[in-house]
């Protein structure tokens, strides 16, 4: 069980206010809402990307997640904009985030060789990330963000720049690989669709506050 | 917090920064102290540069002495003052008349010995090296010239003229003077006024105005009544005049002096009376393409031919100096 | 203790100043669009290889002397006085350097963007409108600060073109030092043009927007031939100039100098190439310490507003550092030089850089990686060219600088300043004549750091 606690900041136009709110040890918990409902200013409170003006904390097993510093919170992300390193492979895109986590070279291999398998990456594995189209891009994005053996997975609109057919395939490829890697993962998205597919619990915010759990 | 993590990461590559440039001062310092053989002397860039008088005084100085001299460049004349704090010499070059209140002011200077001081005027530290007055210069079969300074306003000098601001400008401030004390300054400024329609440009300096000229975008500059022999001598082209006015010209008199923290005086000393040898007035005379002091270097060369108008005393110049300020001003809303 | 001039004296010329540079930005932003778009032109028609040879034509304005340029205004809009003829001029004299500039960040944001629009039919004006120009705010406010931080230092145009009312802080600065020693107005004077500065960076200095990735390929929508002339009207006006006597300058040659020509350029040409390429370098190196920084919020904006105070009072804090002479003079000024120019670089094209790789610095920042490696894989690869780029540009800028130059250096130490000596000294035609020289020079130059910024790029990028 996680629990975030005291969660909020003011960004001039609105506020976030978040007393209290649980991420599931397992599964997917969903942070649902309306574009404009601060989801986006969550995730980066979360991920430390922004810092709040009062202290909040996140417990997590032991740990405060909130007391370290963005690199040591250990998390993994896909972003909406997915933000491959352009100049790189996909390969070299995936191996950099195991090389930033220290992860021992083997093991890393092992992994990369599984995700390749779950996510079928494996043919354009050695292309520049600038010319993979937009599920290939999305797909290195998942094996980037689950290589270095994240705590939690964080999921931003994962789908949102992808064609309505190719979503539906793309939902079902992060909902086994979240299952083979059993990891806990935090989605937000605005799209009902995705939560009936993968959410396990989902929470609502909406002008900033947590309106239904 | 964030402050302190960019202080931070901050802080290694400046170290490195200061680092290397610690370490380019070490692996180049050259002797930071002076020769004690060699005599600093410090003028404005034109004097110094490769077309100027400084390397064949130098060289001059060498065969007649066997001692060096080593020129520096203030780059302005009015910035001699300032880089001599800097670089301490045991000379300088390139005071004018205008600036000799200023200069006395703002430095100490070493009195200049008998000897050499007898032209010395009106200070016995500042020992006059050259001279010129200004005028105006036009090139022959393009504009009748100007007769008097009045003239200058008649309409077929229309958009002709080049001036220099008095602000950033010897020439030009003393233009302005000589207006302004030949006229009275309420005058003075209404003809100054009345010039408005013929200036073509007011340059920050002589190479602007004079380039202006040379290159036929204005047909007559403000200049000194020797720039003729330039042309003359150098590029073979007879065009070039000064137009003389009937009130006469005021004088622009360049100074040597030596700042009482010299460190070779005595050999400072030797170097200012070298300035005044016929052979050395000769090379100043045609690098700088000004009048010798001593009228018998000009025996011989074009400079015989040029013409000397009378000399214009400028009165009331000491009180103009001491209005300067407001004149100025007065000058720079006019918007010539 | 700094000083100001009484507000009398003051506020007239502060006042010339702000309008004529608020006034001169806008419209080289303007002119620059137009330049770019027609940069663009080239490129798509002409190949690469014309468009890099345009890009260099265009920039000519910052390596030749100021005043061949106002030579040329006076021939070709000899009624372009006052006011109107300084902004003219000032936009004139930076529309090469804003296009070259908009280009590159045009490349970088929207060319898949723009291809696709031009696939889908958008009109170009519409393109223009809805996503270009919004997608370019932040680069464009850093250009016309770019410019403005110019035009509000500037001091020959504004007298020259605009008379004596075209007085600028810069003239009042030089005025001080030069009659009477006032270096605590100056200093005041100095500081009131940084503060200027740097207000106007806190008002203006919103981030650029976040590109949109795409490939590199043609940018036909952005292209339109009719922006040519104003990429190249300035480069032609000084050509014109330079040519306008051509053989002159070789009469003037071997006449009145104590050595012979060819000895005395070659000296100074070595120079020079040290000069512009250890200043270029410097600022390769500078800009990568901010990028390794990356600078955000307030730190940001203060670098946006940072500006030198004017050459005199730059040249004399050197000396006063710094009195050896020699080769160390040639190091004084290019440290200088560098330092100078590295917020003006900044301004014009580094923080939009370093802006479109936030996205990635956060995401790498998640993933774990620390600052240091972040730089290694993600920022050096993707910035080094752009560094070496600009290096190039401002490599130009040293070529043809005798203004700080000439207040540190002890002599005429290079061809800059033998230009300038040669002005003032009857030879303008022999000046001239050396003019093409440092163009050439200069182009050498630029293109070496901008090939240097292709080979390490794609080096880094393998």
């Amino acid at each position: 069980m996680s629990w975030v606690r005291n969660l909020k900041h003011d960004y001039g136009d609105f506020k976030i206010d978040i007393p209290e709110w649980e991420i599931l040890d397992q599964g997917v918990t969903a942070l649902w809402g309306p574009s404009g409902a601060g989801k986006t200013s969550v995730f980066r409170l979360l991920l430390g990307l922004d810092r709040p003006e009062v202290g909040f904390s996140w417990k997590f097993g032991d740990v405060d997640l909130a007391a370290l510093a963005t690199p040591e919170r250990r998390l993994g992300v896909v972003f909406q904009t997915l933000e491959l390193f352009p100049h790189m492979t996909a390969r070299e895109n995936i191996w950099f985030a195991a090389e930033a986590r220290g992860i021992e070279r083997t093991r890393a291999e092992a992994h990369l060789n599984s995700l390749v398998e779950t996510l079928a990456i494996g043919s354009f594995l050695d292309r520049r990330a600038i010319v993979l189209s937009g599920g290939e891009r999305q797909r290195v994005a998942l094996a980037r963000a689950l290589i270095g053996e994240p705590r939690l997975l964080f999921l931003d609109e994962p789908f949102s720049a992808l064609d309505a057919n190719l979503r539906q395939e793309a939902r079902a490829l992060v909902k086994r690989v979240i299952e083979r890697e059993k990891i806990p993962t935090v989605l937000i998205t605005h799209d009902p669709e995705d939560l009936g597919v993968l959410a396990t619990r989902v929470t609502q915010l909406q002008g900033g506050r947590l309106v239904s759990v | 917090m964030e402050r302190k993590k960019f202080l931070r990461a901050a802080s290694g590559p400046l170290a490195l920064l200061i680092l290397l440039i610690a370490g380019i001062t070490w692996l180049t310092r050259e002797r930071a102290e002076r020769k004690h053989d060699v005599l600093h002397v410090m003028s404005y860039s034109s004097f110094v540069s490769a077309w100027g008088p400084a390397p064949e005084l130098a060289k001059l100085w060498k065969a007649q002495t066997g001692l060096d001299v080593e020129f520096q460049d203030a780059s302005d004349a009015g910035l001699i003052l300032e880089k001599m704090k800097l670089f301490p010499v045991d000379a300088v070059i390139g005071l004018d008349q205008l600036s000799l209140d200023d200069a006395r002011e703002r430095q100490a200077w070493r009195q200049l010995p008998e000897s050499i001081a007898s032209g010395a005027k009106p200070f016995n530290e500042f020992l006059p090296i050259d001279y010129a007055a200004v005028g105006f210069i036009f090139r022959e079969g393009e504009i009748e010239p100007p007769k008097s300074l009045s003239d200058l306003a008649d309409p077929r000098f229309r958009g002709a003229i080049a001036l220099q601001d008095p602000r950033s400008s010897s020439p030009g401030m003393l233009f302005f003077f000589w207006v302004l004390d030949r006229m009275g300054v309420e005058e003075g400024f209404k003809f100054l006024e009345s010039l408005k329609p013929n200036v073509a440009v007011v340059a920050s300096g002589w190479s602007g105005s004079y380039g202006a000229f040379t290159k036929g975008r204005a047909k007559t500059a403000l200049s000194f009544v020797t720039s003729p022999a330039y042309h003359w001598s150098e590029e073979k082209d007879r065009r070039y005049h000064a137009a003389v006015f009937e009130e006469g010209h005021p004088i622009q008199t360049e100074y040597a002096a030596i700042p009482i923290d010299c460190r070779s005086c005595e050999t400072a000393e030797r170097f200012l009376s070298f300035l005044r040898s016929p052979e050395a007035q000769a090379i100043i005379m045609q690098k700088n393409v000004m009048f010798p002091i001593d009228p018998d270097v000009r025996k011989g060369t074009v400079f015989t031919e040029l013409n000397e108008p009378q000399t214009y005393v400028m009165k009331s110049l000491p009180e103009l100096q001491k209005r300067r300020a407001e004149l100025f001003e007065r000058w720079r809303a006019m918007g010539l | 203790m700094p000083t100001l001039p009484d507000s009398s004296e003051l506020l007239p010329v502060l006042w010339f100043t702000f309008g004529q540079a608020f006034v001169s930005a806008g419209l080289a932003v303007v002119l620059g669009f137009l330049g770019a778009l027609g940069l663009q032109w080239v490129g798509v028609r002409l190949g690469p290889r014309s468009s890099r040879t345009a890009e260099v034509m265009s920039l000519l304005p910052n390596v030749a002397p100021v005043l061949v340029f106002i030579l040329a205004m006076f021939r070709f809009a000899p009624s372009l006085k006052g006011f109107a003829g300084v902004v003219v001029a000032h936009a004139l004299l930076n529309v090469g350097l804003v296009s070259v500039a908009l280009t590159r960040a045009i490349q970088d944001k929207l060319s898949g963007m723009a291809d696709l629009a031009w696939i889908e039919g958008a009109g170009r004006i519409r393109f223009l409108r809805r996503v270009a120009i919004p997608l370019l705010r932040g680069e464009i406010l850093a250009l016309f600060l770019f410019v403005f931080a110019i035009c509000f230092a500037s001091f020959a145009v504004p007298m020259m073109i605009g008379g004596t009312r075209g007085t600028t802080i810069e003239t009042l600065i030089w005025q001080k030092i030069r009659l009477g020693g006032d270096w605590s107005s100056a200093i005041g004077l100095s500081i009131l043009q940084f503060a200027f500065l740097m207000a106007l960076a806190f008002l203006l200095g919103r981030e650029p927007a976040t590109p949109i990735a795409g490939a590199r390929s043609g940018q036909r929508i952005l292209s339109w031939a009719g922006g040519v002339p104003f990429l190249l009207a300035p480069t032609v006006f000084i050509l014109l100039t330079l040519l306008e006597n051509p053989f002159a300058g070789l009469s003037q040659l071997g006449a009145g100098s104590a050595h012979s020509f060819s000895e005395l350029v070659a000296d100074k040409l070595v120079a020079s190439f040290f000069v512009s390429f250890l200043s270029g370098s410097l600022i390769v190196g500078l800009l990568m310490t901010i990028a390794y920084l990356d600078p955000r919020g307030v730190t940001r904006r203060l670098l946006l507003g940072a500006v030198a105070p004017s050459a005199v009072i730059t040249g004399f804090a050197i000396l006063f550092l710094w009195r050896e002479t020699g080769t160390a003079t040639l190091i004084k000024i290019s440290i200088g030089l560098a330092l100078v120019a590295t917020p003006a670089f900044y301004r014009l094209r580094w923080d939009g850089v370093l802006s479109s790789l936030r996205g990635q610095r956060s995401i790498a920042e998640t993933l774990g990686a620390s600052r240091s490696l972040i730089f290694r894989k993600i920022v050096w690869p993707q910035t080094i060219g752009a560094a070496c780029f600009v290096a190039g540009l401002a490599s130009l800028w040293a070529w043809g600088d005798f203004a700080l130059s000439r207040v540190v250096a002890e002599g005429d130490v290079t061809l800059a300043l033998i230009v300038q000596s040669l002005m003032e000294s009857y030879r303008l035609e022999l000046a001239l004549t050396l003019v093409w020289i440092l163009i050439l020079g200069s182009a050498v130059t630029f293109f070496i750091f901008e090939g240097a910024g292709r080979v390490l790029g794609s080096k880094s990028q393998t």
